[in-house]
């Protein structure tokens, strides 16, 4: 070690390390700096010294001293002094009985020379070599920790800390795991704010602490491991994003074998209430064990909420699972919660029949927990009546899954207010239930069969939907669309004959203007009054 | 720094009188360097023999004839003498114990230390005999160990030694050297009461013309006499070091006193800082004061005597008694160059006193290693 490392040629020679970084190192963990020395200096070369000797040593030089002196003996304080006059970077000093003198710590402060108090358990060899690798052969500090890793790890993990643990304990710093919102969910050290955004190994520095960030991907959201280093030396940050990524796959598979279990829950949550909904009261006493085993109860009285996603897909109803379950469990309603295709459906139980102020209750409820949620889970909500029973459940179920259709996601006061994204069935009138059916998706079924024909016939589409809107009226469309008369009840009659019905038969009338309420939003996004009347 | 006095020319005094006592209690305190016992006692005992009609005559070396009997104390004089006073008449059984062992009549009483406690005692034996003592010593400080003479284990100190201790008893160890007479007195103390009288085998006048250093006695007197004058002034350690032909060294607060235990050597250290907190002070100490570092330098080391003064009050700190808080001038007093010499330098250099150091003399502006230094 009293050689200087040869570099081959080509290779990039180690970064410099500061004295300040190789004290912030854990093996000098327990060590005291005496004096108030600059630390700031780099260190190039570790030696080890029987005594406090820098004969043929300067700058850049740490000395440790790994023989039996005496601390508080007299050749310590000498010595400082002719290493101070030589230069040396700094001297480790192992203590073992008695420290040293108050003369000694003061001519350290005095000509500048950090001294570094081991303490007497420490092994000054050790410490050395631990240093001298640091500041030599830093490749070589990386793959020992990837090693150790490795070899403590072994086998399955069944849990993200036995994970952290393990990176913790090898690379001697706290370890933590943030979940995709940079929330913790296991440690205690997180970076105040990362690039969350780049799913990509980061290096945040936030005053003493340099965190080293890996994420974990599965699926769109990704976890974080997260390490805290205490003013690291450059070699120690390098260690500690080789060991992360090491540990990134077992991390991975943990989260996988979570995901797996997870999916296989939702399935079964999400066919068995599809079966509840389609069996009522005619459900075996196979589907009724199956819900007793999820811990469903089907007897009681029991209140829906349909939470319908508004978010542009794609979406991970599974992955966002959690969230929506702590928001309800937050907002007091803590009943089941099953995965549907466009949304999840929740429901609250009670034994006895409750008063009618329950239905209130649970509306409030969901309006907290769309508040609670915010912008991040867009979600329009309907809330049921009580019903008892099997069958109850599957008509509070429907009954909230109508209501939340009756939302219209693109009208304005929806929009502005969150609390406007809840509606009670009660609340719904038959328009408003027409709505609901327009939305629905046998609705769009309908319309676009039936109005398939007029798919590329945008101006007929339009001019039926204005004269459906406005009773028939040719005279009416006309004036609405600015259009002359006739050509109002030309368009019409081109219109009856491509979709091969006649409105003036009622049933045909009620199925053209069903179909084009289904269809409305479209018409009405696409087309203005300018476009009809030009074309 | 050149060496102390060394002259055979006229005696600083040739009878000791008034207040010669208290110098030769001041001189023998400086000079020995922390250690070899307080001379107060000795003082005092000295004191009464000559109140009692009793005369201490001091002859130059160069009138010397017959026999020189070297007589010193062994034992704990600084703390057991104190306490188990003495008989009185221990040193005259002693000189008359040697004289009828070895069949001969001693002219003189030699000092074998100028330093410490032991400088009074062969004053006392002389008062108490009626026979002079020579202007010389044969070890120009304290010494630790009865080998850290100018002689050393040479031809001349191998023979008969003699103790005497309070109750009468007497001791001859016959035929040994200085290192054999240590490990018999050392044994042989506890059953003589902690500390006895301690007559050396005796030197013919020649002998001793020829190794002892000559002048010491009056050098240590002139020492006394300055420093009392000085503390009457209540001069500086700097003006005092230089009254006292010696160097200041600096001065400094005790920081914290560190002594070690076991061994053969009781080692210390003493940490003082200067009072601008400029200079950091360190000083060694086995028995007496050994070394001292200024700034991680070692810039004195022994045979040069090394002294802690009292800032204050300017007397003596004695190793056994230097604590935290004292205010103290650190200085340095020259010893006669032959202690330098190569032939006598390792018995009296730091290893000599358990400190694995080279001698360092000191000079102005600088220390320099001493010749020979390092054996």
């Amino acid at each position: 070690m009293k050689e200087p490392t040869k570099q081959q040629p080509g290779e990039q020679p180690p970064e410099p390390v500061t004295l300040r970084q190789l004290v912030g190192h854990p093996v000098l963990a327990g060590a005291e700096h005496a004096g108030g020395a600059s630390l700031d200096r780099q260190v190039r070369r570790v030696s080890v010294r029987a005594g406090v000797d820098p004969a043929g040593l300067g700058s850049g030089d740490l000395i440790v001293v790994s023989g039996a002196v005496d601390a508080s003996g007299w050749q310590v304080e000498a010595g400082i002094r002719r290493c101070a006059l030589a230069g040396i970077a700094g001297l480790v000093l192992p203590v073992r009985d008695r420290g040293p003198l108050a003369t000694t710590v003061l001519l350290a402060e005095r000509l500048n020379l950090p001294l570094v108090l081991l303490p007497a358990d420490a092994s000054p060899n050790d410490v050395a070599l631990r240093l001298a690798q640091l500041v030599a052969t830093p490749e070589v500090v990386r793959s020992e920790q990837v090693l150790r890793f490795v070899r403590r790890i072994r086998g399955q993990v069944d849990s993200l800390e036995a994970v952290t643990t393990a990176v913790a304990e090898v690379i001697h710093a706290p370890v933590s795991a943030l979940g995709p919102d940079g929330a913790l969910v296991h440690g205690r050290h997180g970076p105040a704010s990362f690039r969350r955004d780049l799913n990509l190994p980061q290096v945040v520095v936030e005053g003493e602490f340099t965190h080293v960030i890996q994420p974990v991907s599965v699926g769109s959201a990704p976890l974080w491991l997260v390490a805290a280093l205490r003013l690291p030396a450059p070699a120690q940050v390098e260690v500690a994003q080789a060991v992360l990524a090491t540990a990134e796959p077992w991390a991975m598979s943990w989260l996988a074998t979570r995901r797996l279990a997870a999916e296989r829950d939702a399935r079964a949550r999400t066919t068995l209430l599809a079966d509840l909904l389609r069996l009522r009261e005619d459900a075996g006493t196979v589907t009724r064990h199956r819900a007793a085993i999820l811990g469903w109860r089907l007897d009681g009285w029991h209140t829906a909420a349909y939470l319908r996603r508004l978010n542009e897909p794609p979406t991970d109803n599974l992955t966002d699972r959690d969230e929506i379950a702590r928001a309800l469990a937050q907002a007091g309603i803590d009943g089941p919660l099953v995965e549907q295709s466009d949304g999840w459906v929740a429901w609250q139980t009670v034994r006895d029949e409750p008063s009618p102020q329950e239905v209130k209750v649970v509306l409030e409820a969901v309006r907290r927990t769309l508040a609670l949620l915010g912008s991040r889970i867009e979600l329009a909500a309907g809330v049921g009546r009580l019903h008892p029973g099997i069958g109850g459940l599957a008509r509070t179920v429907d009954e909230a899954r109508e209501a939340a259709l009756s939302i219209d996601p693109t009208s304005v006061d929806v929009s502005q207010d969150p609390a406007a994204r809840v509606a009670h069935i009660d609340a719904l009138g038959v328009g408003r239930l027409v709505r609901a059916w327009t939305r629905s998706r046998s609705a769009r079924a309908l319309a676009n069969t039936l109005l398939a024909p007029l798919a590329d016939q945008e101006t007929l589409l339009a001019t039926l939907d204005v004269y459906l809107e406005h009773e028939s009226s040719v005279v009416a469309t006309a004036a609405a669309l600015g259009l002359h008369r006739n050509t109002v009840s030309d368009r019409i009659a081109r219109t009856q004959r491509i979709l091969g019905v006649d409105l003036r038969d009622p049933d045909d009338r009620l199925a053209v203007e069903l179909a084009c309420r289904a269809l409305r939003p479209n018409v009405r996004r696409t087309s203005s009054k300018s476009q009809i009347a030009n074309s | 720094m050149s060496g102390a006095a060394e002259s055979t020319a006229e005696s600083f005094v040739d009878r000791l009188a008034g207040d010669d006592v208290e110098a030769l209690e001041r001189g023998a305190s400086l000079l020995g360097s922390g250690g070899g016992g307080h001379p107060r006692l000795g003082a005092l005992w000295l004191n009464r023999e000559l109140a009692g009609g009793a005369e201490v005559r001091v002859v130059g070396v160069d009138s010397l004839t017959g026999w020189v009997l070297p007589v010193a104390a062994a034992g704990s004089t600084a703390s057991v003498a104190v306490e188990k006073l003495s008989a009185g008449d221990e040193l005259r059984r002693c000189v008359e114990v040697a004289e009828q062992h070895l069949g001969i009549e001693v002219d003189t009483i030699g000092v074998l230390a100028i330093g410490g406690g032991n400088a009074l005692f062969p004053f006392i034996a002389a008062a108490q005999t009626g026979k002079p003592v020579p202007d010389a010593d044969l070890t120009g400080r304290a010494f630790s160990g009865l080998e850290q003479t100018v002689v050393g284990c040479g031809p001349e100190f191998t023979g008969t030694w003699v103790s005497a201790e309070a109750h009468g008893a007497a001791m001859v160890i016959d035929g040994a050297g200085p290192p054999a007479a240590e490990r018999v007195m050392r044994g042989a103390l506890a059953g003589l009461g902690g500390w006895a009288a301690l007559a050396y085998p005796p030197l013919p006048a020649d002998t001793f013309r020829r190794l002892a250093l000559a002048g010491t006695v009056s050098h240590a007197l002139r020492l006394g006499h300055q420093h009392r004058q000085a503390a009457q002034a209540a001069e500086d350690g700097a003006t005092l070091a230089r009254r006292l032909g010696g160097e200041h060294l600096g001065r400094g607060t005790v920081l914290e006193v560190h002594r070690g235990s076991g061994g053969k050597y009781a080692g210390g250290s003493v940490a003082m800082r200067s009072p601008d907190g400029d200079g950091l002070f360190r000083v060694e100490m086995g028995d007496e004061y050994t070394m001292v570092l200024r700034d991680g330098e070692v810039v004195a080391t022994t045979p040069d005597v090394i002294c802690l003064l009292d800032t204050h009050r300017r007397q003596v700190i004695p190793t056994g008694q230097v604590r935290r808080g004292h205010e103290v001038d650190i200085l340095l007093l020259p010893v006669p160059d032959r202690l330098w010499h190569a032939d006598v330098l390792p018995r009296l250099a730091p290893r000599a006193y358990g400190l694995d150091a080279d001698p360092v003399r000191y000079r102005a502006g600088g220390p320099v290693p001493a010749p020979g230094g390092g054996s």
